[in-house]
């Protein structure tokens, strides 16, 4: 409460400061259906990490597999997968919950600095035979998401493991789930998005560890980041698995609703944001939501969302595909490019959309 | 959670001070009210400060010196009610003064004379500004304060010469020295003069013609040009009566005191015009009345008065008098500017509403309300073609009759329904639907009452008003939201009010604040008297009248209970609970081929809602941080039908799983082997065969008995 004065003392001593309010979504972001036009390429349960093999072959993380186009099995764990790259050599590193990181060749990264690796959430090879990895939380499992982000927590942290010496350390830790990797174009540093920060930083490579040399690029997204890539052409593709809504963004502030929320109802039925709404009637209800005349109205206030953006060297956003509150192409976590082509895997809709190939806009 | 803390929310649920102040700021008499309040405040602070202050004597005195500037208080008030300002008020007070003392002493003209001239010479005065600012449209500042200083100049100039003149006069009248103090039963004869013009002034401003083109004026200029009203004459002659006005309080003054100082009615503008705006005239124009202006002249002039008995001259009561006009003037502009903000913001006041426990209703649970897809595949009836048919009800012929949002009554007859036209228009939002013994429509019509629709499609009132609450601040004798109804035997029409605090587009409003804001009325149709039966119900909704006619069923949305009230038999008059801890919205009741009773639910509870209801607190924020179409509201997009004995047991219920067809069921009506389904804010009606039903029961028989 007594936040909520100092934050009304503020508007009016400094009405022009930087807040954290929702951005609009308009310029580049503004809405539109395209991502509900977007071709299907496979059809799999959930599908959560992409990763294009040396070959060109798409590779899918899908429960506790990793599956081709086709769906056939590539490779099975124990646990679920949460995140999957392909190495150079043709090796596959997948992220598996409850284990750590396991390489097909056998090796396997189970702890880091005395912690355990669970809830690894992405995973990209740098150059040298390094590889980095994102852990969103060091409280949560994968599963458990939507609780690491109704406590507010901020324990994940990115890792580097030298697969020469087999060194493994934490270069930043701290981060409020951090969700997606990818390479600067200039390859000396390190992308990285902040789902609770709703924020994408950058890590310089060529320092210690630990010196927290972040910079932040895009400080107040509109949305959840997920995963992100580095597009050849130039820029990055990011997708954002969730947006935020005021009534989330002011449950978060509520404490007691929150806790009492937390504590007394399933999941399923919390005001959060989620990959997909079953539209259940337990599900909370707002009041842009109600189906008037048959029709839910794109503009609902949404309880899943799709958004693919587009950014350009500068980290600008400079376009947006959208499925929105009437659409269904919901939950975009993978997110991978090859060449020319750029593949979305949209976990709340059960397929891998092509977003781009070679020909096609 | 606390005892104390639990029996306050509980108790808040049934009171709040919040709702009161928010429904006393909506009253029209709060204006004019506060400062009233602070008048007496005044009056009370001198009596108990200034020793001897309400003697007679002191009284009479100080009553004198009101009806002079009582006078120059109205001057400034017509004048700011038309949307200027007048400054030259304590000139032209000094000039009649002036005037009159020299027509009555130097030249001694009979008195009656002297009163024309002295109302004359004000209005010439008057005439002046008139006609600067309302044709040759000089500002008004400006122009007054202009003739300020030329009329105080030619005072300052030609007093003197005369002021030897003035004192060695020994011109004597009855009359005018009755004028000056004389008293008429006990009361100063000028104040007796003051309140014959007030009385005048009043019916002027506020009853008749010219006072409304003042108002109007006042208000929007522009918009009294479009309306036709004469701008430039209205405001003309409003400066001259300010003029004449002023020289009326300046004749008082020289009955009174018999002379002429270089200081008279100096500074009589700053005072006049803290009088009037802290009276509750609007600077802005267009707010104001006699009775204000009266209240802030008494308020002032009993302050100064005793700040100059209590010792304090000069200075301090100036600046004090500055001051008082600052935050008169400071009030006036962001109270009125804001109010209505204000209201807004402290008008809904969530209370706690506990529910318990959500009962199971979702597929494969083994209880009776388990979702189902029973209505999913509803044969759709004019799709497309009604919008928002919140009940439906079927004639004797098979047609349907349904109100929609445009507030239409439409019929849809035919093989198929496929005959679609609106059978009367009644305006309003028309809401529950029953036919009367003589096949006359009667309807709940949302924002106006219970109307009623002959065979013919004649419209005609049946009420529209019931008797007001009492002890309530709000007056709610008119209908604001009447919602369903039934009628019984005796042709008495029970009808249910769902809040009487929000408008039909508002209702979800209701919702968030969880009280009992509604009521269940009744209108006897043989004495044309209507009257609240129970009042204090969270949105009472459907009504059904039992089988047996001796009880009406009635459905409380918010906190999801099924109530009855007997209407004869030995129970008369009582209330008992049918069903409590439904998981869902009840909304329209009706009677069921097999003798039990059909339930719509228009939404279905979730526990985060459950959650906020539970939470006042979160609630009054979220109203206030969140934009409206983010709320949390009990899901309505998915509803269900169940249903019920009278004894409150649950039979069966009905789903439409996909919630794609129809959502948020707002009724259902049994026909002939078919339930219909209508939905506040669906664009069809649908309807699903009832195989085990009599094939030949409708409602009408059921009621009315077979026709003869």
């Amino acid at each position: 409460m007594t936040a909520r004065w100092l934050e009304m003392a503020m508007d009016v001593v400094f009405p022009d400061r930087e807040t954290h309010a929702i951005p609009m979504m308009d310029g580049p972001l503004r809405p539109n259906s395209a991502l509900d036009e977007c071709p299907v390429l496979a059809e799999l349960t959930q599908p959560d990490d992409l990763t294009f093999t040396d070959d060109g072959a798409l590779l899918t993380s899908s429960g506790t597999g990793v599956f081709a186009t086709d769906g056939k099995a590539v490779a099975q764990f124990d646990g679920p997968v949460t995140a999957i790259a392909s190495l150079a050599g043709g090796r596959l590193a997948a992220c598996v919950d409850g284990i750590g990181v396991v390489l097909s060749d056998g090796r396997r990264l189970e702890q880091v600095n005395g912690k355990p690796l669970h809830c690894a959430t992405a995973i990209l090879e740098g150059a040298d035979n390094v590889l980095y990895i994102a852990q969103g939380s060091a409280k949560h499992a994968e599963a458990d998401w939507v609780r690491d982000l109704m406590e507010k927590n901020a324990s994940g942290r990115i890792i580097r493991w030298d697969l020469d010496t087999d060194r493994s350390e934490t270069i930043i830790d701290g981060l409020a789930y951090p969700y997606g990797l990818a390479l600067d174009h200039d390859r000396r540093s390190l992308l990285f998005t902040e789902s609770w920060a709703h924020t994408l930083s950058k890590l310089p490579l060529d320092v210690d560890p630990g010196r927290g040399l972040r910079e932040v690029l895009i400080p107040n997204m509109p949305g959840y980041p997920a995963r992100i890539a580095t597009a050849p052409d130039g820029g990055y593709w990011m997708c954002l698995f969730a947006m935020r809504t005021e009534m989330l963004e002011f449950v978060l502030e509520e404490d007691d609703y929150r806790n009492e929320m937390m504590a007394t109802i399933d999941p399923a039925y919390w005001v959060r944001p989620t990959l997909r709404a079953d539209r259940h009637f337990l599900e909370p209800l707002q009041g842009g939501g109600f189906r008037v005349l048959g029709i839910i109205k794109p503009w609902a206030p949404p309880r899943s969302y799709g958004l693919v953006v587009r950014l350009d060297e500068d980290y600008e956003v400079v376009a947006s595909l959208h499925s929105r509150a009437d659409g269904r192409r919901h939950g975009i976590t993978g997110i991978a490019v090859n060449n020319g082509l750029v593949v979305a895997a949209v976990k709340g809709d059960d397929k891998v959309i092509t977003i781009q190939e070679e020909g096609r806009p | 959670m606390s005892v104390i803390s639990d029996t306050y929310l509980k108790l808040h649920a049934k009171w709040s001070l919040q709702r009161t102040v928010a429904e006393l700021l909506s009253k029209r008499w709060m204006e004019p009210a506060v400062p009233f309040i602070m008048m007496l405040g005044v009056i009370v602070f001198c009596a108990v400060a200034i020793p001897n202050y309400l003697t007679l004597d002191n009284l009479t005195d100080t009553s004198s010196q009101f009806a002079e500037f009582g006078f120059v208080v109205l001057a400034m008030t017509v004048v700011l009610v038309v949307g200027g300002i007048d400054l030259s008020v304590g000139a032209i007070f000094a000039m009649a003064d002036f005037i009159a003392l020299v027509l009555f002493n130097v030249y001694e003209l009979p008195i009656g004379l002297v009163v024309i001239l002295v109302l004359l010479s004000g209005g010439l005065l008057g005439a002046i500004n008139g006609f600067l600012i309302g044709y040759l449209k000089l500002g008004a500042f400006l122009t007054t304060l202009v003739t300020l200083i030329i009329i105080r100049a030619t005072f300052d100039l030609t007093a003197p010469t005369f002021a030897i003149d003035i004192a060695t006069s020994y011109n004597e009248s009855a009359a005018w020295e009755f004028l000056g103090e004389g008293t008429l039963w006990g009361i100063p004869a000028n104040v007796c003069i003051l309140m014959v013009i007030a009385v005048i002034g009043h019916a002027l401003l506020s009853r008749s013609r010219p006072g409304w083109h003042i108002a109007a004026i006042g208000s929007n200029r522009k918009a009294a040009r479009h309306a036709g009203i004469p701008i430039n004459r209205t405001i003309f002659w409003t400066y001259v009566l300010s003029g004449m006005l002023c020289s009326l309080g300046g004749l008082m003054y020289a009955a009174r005191l018999n002379s002429s100082a270089s200081n008279t009615g100096d500074g009589l503008e700053v005072m006049a015009l803290t009088a009037a705006v802290l009276g509750g005239v609007s600077l802005a124009g267009g707010k104001g009345s006699v009775g204000r202006a009266l209240i802030g002249a008494t308020t002032i002039l009993v302050l100064i008065n005793g700040l100059v008995r209590l010792g304090v001259t000069g200075g301090p009561t100036f600046a004090l008098e500055g001051l008082i006009m600052l935050v008169a003037v400071g009030i006036d502009v962001k109270w009125m500017k804001n109010k209505n903000k204000a209201i807004s913001k402290i008008y809904v006041v969530p209370a706690l509403l506990d529910l318990g426990e959500l009962p199971d209703a979702t597929e494969n649970s083994d209880s009776i309300y388990a979702q189902n897809d029973a209505l999913t595949n509803a044969e759709p009836i004019g799709l497309g073609k009604v919008d928002g048919p919140e009940d439906v009800i079927l004639d004797r012929q098979g047609r349907i009759y349904t109100g929609t949002r445009e507030g239409w009554i439409m019929r849809l007859s035919g093989e198929n329904f496929e005959d679609v036209e609106v059978f009367a228009r009644i305006g309003g939002r028309p809401l529950g639907l029953a036919f009367d013994r003589d096949e006359n429509l009667l309807v709940c019509v949302g924002g106006m009452g219970v109307y009623g629709v002959r065979p013919d499609g004649e419209v005609f009132k049946v009420t529209d008003e019931t008797n007001r609450t009492r002890w309530k601040i709000a007056d709610d004798s008119r209908l604001r939201l009447a919602d369903d109804l039934d009628i019984a035997p005796d042709g008495k029409i029970y009808f249910s009010e769902a809040t009487t605090r929000y408008e039909m587009h508002s209702w979800a409003m209701d919702g968030l604040e969880g009280r009992g804001n509604g009521r269940i009325i009744c209108h006897d149709p043989a004495t044309g008297q209507t009257r609240t039966l129970i009042r204090n119900l969270m949105f009472p909704n459907g009504i059904c009248l039992a089988h047996d006619g001796q009880s009406i069923f009635f459905a409380l949305t918010w906190i999801c209970q099924i109530k009855r009230y007997w209407i004869a038999g030995p129970k008369k008059g009582t209330v008992e609970t049918v069903i409590e801890n439904l998981p869902g919205n009840p909304d329209n009741i009706n009677r069921s081929s097999d003798g039990n009773y059909w339930l719509a639910m228009t939404g279905m509870r979730t526990p985060a809602y459950d959650l906020a209801m539970r939470m006042p607190g979160f609630r009054t924020r979220m109203v206030k941080r969140v934009p409206p179409d983010e709320w949390l509201y009990s899901n309505i997009n998915n509803g269900s039908v169940i249903k019920f004995t009278a004894e409150g047991e649950v039979l069966a219920s009905y789903w439409d799983k996909s919630a794609e067809n129809h959502p948020a069921i707002t009724s259902m009506r049994e026909h002939r082997g078919y339930l219909y389904l209508g939905g506040l804010m669906n664009n069809r009606i649908g309807r699903i065969p009832l195989p085990d039903a009599d094939p030949t029961w409708d409602s009408s028989d059921s009621y009315w008995g077979p026709k003869a």
